[in-house]
């Protein structure tokens, strides 16, 4: 469909469905849900689209929109897809109906809950189109609001903590990068925020490695790597299960999507001086996050620690700076939100019906909700990265690439595959297996529209698992170029040294030729 | 593998690809529709294994037909992994059909088929009746998919699904706990293992840039010696995991929490055998490395002799089996580690035939005596059920290593290689006593069950059992008997013949003893240490069976290496992961709640004007931002902007 603004759409489509339900009367329970049901489902139909409109072997971005927003500061409204956003946003657009179809029976202020979903949706796919700098902090800001009313308002007893922390966190993070897009505006010739024109400034060692950091604070934050993490357990634990499904399914990947969009190509050579140091993070969040899962006795705590675990890989693979690491990043994203996501939603279905997240409060539940707890499984074999299924597909690649960089990183995170096994199942065991006590006694089975949410998505950690080349298709010309391009320039900066040192020596030779000579 | 071919079309190499995918959709069928189907269920589960079986004969037979240098074939069916371009990783759904690949799908699939046939009657009344077809169906599939996989990566799929299948049927009484603690732990040892093959293969794709057999094999010479040698050693820590060797043995014999019928399977056709089918794979790649395959000869022989002390001093009729199948295990590593593949992969499977039998008789007595393990209280069942102890006496035979008998030649064959390895001297005199060792615990174990006086509880009938589940015996005890026939001697045997263009050649320095010498200590100390079992145990009185202390009472309580990781692995693990777990609490979230703290306490100042605790914030980041960027604009904060 040439001409038709598709990336817009995606955008509006949720934004005009959160107006709708704001203008409902707040009593029309029926009608909120439907709208909102038919805000979310309408953008990823719409999202679907973007499989035969993007092309799929192209590097650059695709589908662009640019309007001139506010001219005088060189701000632009300049939306643009490639592979990386293109598959967090099919994400963003699969996970948000099931969310509204998981939340149907809401009943607490439904208005201000629905609406708030889909202002959310509305702005995190703004924040993965955004190619004007201050477009994508606008929308990141804004995806803010909507989780912090999420947090704070329907979250659980401990809500008010919780939100303030998780907003505190990402505006700090969030803060400090919008000083270093100021100061690249300003290097640039305060003339334009646009993405390319940013990628472009000439900077010194220390200008990069000083503004590095402020966009590694918003992103590191948003991951979380350790050790900036511990809002997430926090906001993970309070938050409704919608809330939770979106913060782990889709928010968190901005970090990494952060780190392949700007830090990368915007500070080559302070990201190959720090990968280092970030290497070792992520190595230290895969082990120590799996670690503290363990001992962990709120399943929704463990889950968000898992999290931290599991995230700390797509730390290891974006810094691997090699493609096979960066595009298993990119994978290991979408699975995660797949796998925790679905991890999210069941435990909200338990939390429904029992209104406990203590592991100890269950025993035999696999007896008494076989539907329930093979869903469970499989989706926690999902996460543990079990060949044939999607975690996996990306996992192994980002243990590959880390390997061809940093041989004890990849040693040292493999281990995190034992400790991923030992801490979902042990928590599994306890609570899915042994005799039917506790809170599993009389637990009811998945109702049909619980196992409708869950359908799809174990339907997609199949597919993913077994022909993950869809996704891999898309993500391996973006990476390699973003790769690519962190390569050639660093060979530059390193060339350019190289060449001074040449001189300085030939210099030297000429020097001692003609102290040599008589 | 230099003369890989792709299978011409419309023959039964090319439709491999069903072996496993057919049993492994039924497992998915049965898994969603079990309920609504269920007595079909077994059926459906029967009729996709007996497919996978019937065109695993045809792959044989088609392979058989080839000229010796064309049995190699690859079939493609589409690309799985292509992860970062050009340079990137490249793995391909893919299945490799061989002569070793064609005698393993033919042990899995007629195996494992008899094991569906027996579990008709031996699960009859369990409730969860499809469930564990599905289960059975979906562990056969997955041990397809290892043993036809064409690259590291997906024998590698293989590897984990066998993995999780086994934590399926193990945990399949999952309402006792204790069952499923053991199959938390048969998955969680086999990762430990696993970590060790995924890192071999990160290696291996370093060095070669590949994970298929096809490059990686032919180009094993290429490589620098220290390379391979830890590639080797990782491999090989994988094979302990699947393998149930030194150190990571300690799962298997727990594994017995799993009905019966699983117990043959992971025992015999499935699973535990992956990790010699994996050295005996990549046996290019250890013929470079002998040093390396010394090691894992002696980790063989040392499990060997370990579990073989284990199993003497065992009174649970199945635990005794498992111990049986570590020390055969370690048999089947002497074979490979010494060099000599055939004679390792042909105790794998003669070892299938009379595991798999021994596990299913085993599971026919206890039907007989209300699911009784102890073997004290059984005794004198011959009579009552004729064919569960024929067939037994002739698996225990078999495993005894009685002349002419399957287990006789293939174990033969390892003892001498182990005798022709210059080196391996040792590594054969334990394989000589864990023969006696072996012959003592089987006649102990046959003694104990069907002769002697009838010690069985109050009330117990035994009877035979359906002939859903004799029959498997019979078969099986056929396959036991005559199995030898597959190669009776070393040199012109016909697996030695078939397994040529799979596996390395084995190069024989000559025995250090003469042949004759070879086989009559193998021989004698097997004769007597199953005369003496039998002596021992027709006349015992089974109050002092299981009893006594020093040596004998550590061998009953498996030597404590349970304990000795509970103590110095799990134990410090919890604590560290503990300490961990307090310092997120109260170290980095403390900190950060302190910073918060104070800067409260200085907000505190001007909060009077404030009313909201966002609103507050939001107006100070408005604020921030415009102080920052009237500083920016002024080329404060950095100078010399402009």
């Amino acid at each position: 469909m040439p001409g038709f603004p598709l990336l817009t759409a995606l955008i509006a489509v949720p934004a005009v469905a959160a107006a709708v339900v704001a203008l409902l009367p707040s009593t029309a329970r029926g009608a909120l849900r439907a709208a909102a049901a038919a805000g979310t489902g309408a953008t990823f139909l719409l999202s679907l689209l973007m499989l035969t409109d993007f092309t799929a072997g192209d590097a650059g971005f695709q589908l662009g929109e640019q309007v001139a927003w506010i001219p005088q500061w060189g701000i632009t409204y300049r939306l643009g897809v490639d592979g990386i956003s293109l598959l967090l946003v099919l994400l963003t657009t699969f996970m948000f109906p099931l969310t509204v179809l998981a939340a149907w029976e809401h009943t607490d202020r439904p208005k201000g809950f629905f609406a708030s979903l889909l202002a959310l949706e509305a702005a995190l796919i703004g924040v993965f189109w955004a190619l004007d700098v201050i477009l994508f902090y606008v929308f990141f800001v804004a995806m803010l609001v909507p989780m912090y009313a999420l947090i704070g308002i329907w979250g659980g007893s401990n809500r008010r903590y919780a939100s303030v922390k998780f907003f505190l966190y990402t505006l700090v993070g969030g803060l400090l990068m919008l000083v270093a897009i100021l100061y690249l505006y300003f290097k640039a010739g305060a003339t334009s925020f646009d993405y390319d024109v940013l990628a472009g400034v000439a900077l010194t060692g220390t200008e990069q490695l000083w503004l590095f950091l402020a966009f590694f604070a918003a992103f590191a934050i948003k991951v979380p790597l350790f050790p900036f993490h511990t809002w997430l357990p926090d906001a993970h634990t309070e938050a409704p299960t919608a809330g939770s499904v979106i913060l782990a399914a889709v928010m968190l990947k901005i970090g990494g999507y952060g780190f392949l969009r700007f830090s990368l190509p915007y500070f080559p050579e302070a990201t190959e001086r720090l990968a280092p140091v970030i290497l070792a993070l992520g190595v230290i969040g895969v082990l120590y996050g799996a670690l503290v899962a363990m001992m962990q006795s709120d399943i929704k705590r463990l889950v968000a620690y898992s999290s931290v675990s599991h995230l700390g890989f797509v730390a290891l693979g974006v810094f691997a700076l090699n493609p096979i690491g960066a595009a298993g990043s990119v994978v290991q994203m979408v699975n995660h939100g797949l796998s925790t996501g679905a991890l999210f939603l069941l435990i909200g279905f338990l939390y429904e019906r029992t209104h406990s997240r203590a592991i100890s409060e269950y025993s035999g539940l696999l007896r008494s909700a076989p539907i329930f707890g093979g869903l469970f499984l499989v989706t926690v074999m999902s996460s543990i990265a079990l060949p044939g299924l999607n975690g996996f597909v990306g996992e192994f690649p980002i243990l590959l690439g880390t390997f061809a960089t940093s041989r004890w990183a990849a040693v040292a995170a493999a281990f995190g595959v034992i400790l991923a096994a030992l801490y979902l199942l042990w928590a599994y065991q306890r609570m899915f297996h042994g005799p039917v006590e506790g809170r599993a006694v009389g637990f009811a089975d998945l109702r049909p529209r619980e196992i409708a949410v869950m359908v799809p998505l174990v339907a997609l950690m199949l597919g993913i698992g077994l022909y993950p080349q869809p996704l891999y298709d898309r993500v391996n010309p973006a990476v390699e170029q973003i790769v690519a391009d962190v390569r050639a320039r660093t060979d530059v900066a390193a060339a350019d040294e190289a060449a001074a040192d040449e001189a300085a020596t030939d210099e030297a030779a000429t020097d001692e030729a003609q102290e040599g000579s008589p | 593998m230099e003369n890989v071919l792709t299978p011409p079309a419309g023959s039964p190499v090319d439709f491999a690809w069903l072996i496993p995918v057919v049993p492994a959709l039924s497992a998915g069928l049965l898994l969603v529709f079990g309920k609504r189907l269920g007595r079909l269920s077994s059926a459906v589960a029967i009729l996709s294994i007996g497919f996978s079986a019937t065109l695993s004969t045809m792959v044989f037979a088609f392979l058989q037909a080839q000229p010796e240098e064309g049995r190699v074939f690859v079939r493609t069916l589409g690309t799985w992994l292509s992860v970062g371009g050009a340079d990137g990783l490249r793995v391909d759904w893919a299945l490799l059909i061989d002569p070793l690949a064609s005698v393993m799908l033919l042990l899995v699939t007629w195996v494992g088929l008899l094991i569906h046939v027996y579990s008709l009657g031996y699960m009859a009344h369990d409730e969860r009746n499809p469930q564990f077809f599905a289960y059975l169906n979906l562990f056969a599939a997955s041990m397809l998919i290892l043993v036809t996989g064409s690259s590291f990566l997906t024998l590698f799929v293989g590897w984990e699904l066998v993995g999780l299948c086994s934590y399926l049927l193990v945990g399949f009484w999952f309402e006792r706990r204790d069952y499923a603690t053991a199959a938390k732990k048969a998955f969680v040892v086999n990762r430990i293992g696993d970590v060790g093959f995924m890192i071999a293969m990160f290696l291996i794709f370093a060095t070669f840039g590949s994970l298929t057999f096809a490059d990686v094999l032919p180009a094993v010479s290429t490589a620098a010696t220290g390379v391979l040698i830890a590639v080797g050693l990782l491999l090989f820590v994988g094979a302990t995991g699947k393998s149930a060797q030194i150190p990571l043995f300690v799962w298997l014999p727990d594994a017995m929490a799993g009905p019966t019928p699983v117990s043959a399977l992971i025992h015999a056709a499935t699973m535990v055998t992956a990790g010699v089918y994996l050295v005996a794979r990549a046996s290019p790649l250890y013929l470079e490395i002998p040093d390396v395959g010394l090691l894992v000869a002696w980790v063989g022989a040392a499990t060997a002799f370990v579990a073989a002390a284990i199993a003497c001093a065992q009174v649970d009729l199945k635990r005794i089996l498992a111990y049986s199948t570590v020390s055969q295990l370690g048999y089947m590593f002497i074979g490979v580690g010494v060099g000599d593949y055939t004679a390792g992969v042909f105790h794998l499977l003669t070892h299938g035939f009379f595991k798999a039998l021994l596990f299913l008789a085993a599971g026919s007595v206890m039907h007989a005596v209300a699911d009784e393990t102890d073997i004290r209280r059984m005794g004198g069942l011959f009579s009552k059920m004729p064919v569960t102890a024929v067939t037994s006496l002739i698996a225990v035979l078999a495993i005894a290593g009685f002349p002419y008998t399957s287990g006789f030649f293939s174990k033969e064959e390892v003892l001498a290689s182990a005798a022709a390895r210059p080196g391996a001297q040792g590594i054969w005199v334990l394989g000589i006593l864990v023969a006696g060792m072996t012959a003592f615990y089987m006649a102990r174990w046959f003694v104990l069950i069907f002769l002697g006086s009838p010690r069985w509880a109050e009330g117990v009938r035994p009877h035979e059992s359906p002939p859903s589940m004799t029959l498997p015996l019979v078969v099986l005890a056929v396959g036991s008997a005559a199995g030898g026939l597959l190669n009776t001697s070393p040199e012109d045997g016909f697996l030695h013949h078939w397994l040529e263009p799979s596996v390395a050649a084995f190069a024989a320095d000559g025995h250090f003893l003469s042949e004759g010498l070879l086989l009559g200590a193998a021989l004698g100390v097997a004769a007597v240490g199953g005369l003496l079992g039998a002596l021992l145990y027709l006349r015992v009185d089974v109050a002092t069976v299981g009893v006594g202390g020093g040596a004998r009472n550590a061998a009953r309580r498996r030597y404590y290496v349970d304990e000795v990781y509970e103590t110095i692995v799990m134990r410090p693990g919890r604590a560290m992961a503990d300490a961990f777990a307090a310092f997120d609490r109260r170290g980095i979230d403390g900190a950060v709640n302190g910073l918060a703290r104070m800067t409260a306490g200085v907000a505190t100042v001007g909060r009077r004007t404030q009313t909201g605790f966002v609103r507050s914030y939001a107006l100070a980041v408005l604020a921030g931002t415009v102080l920052i960027a009237a500083l920016f604009a002024s080329g404060v904060v950095f100078g010399g902007i402009r």
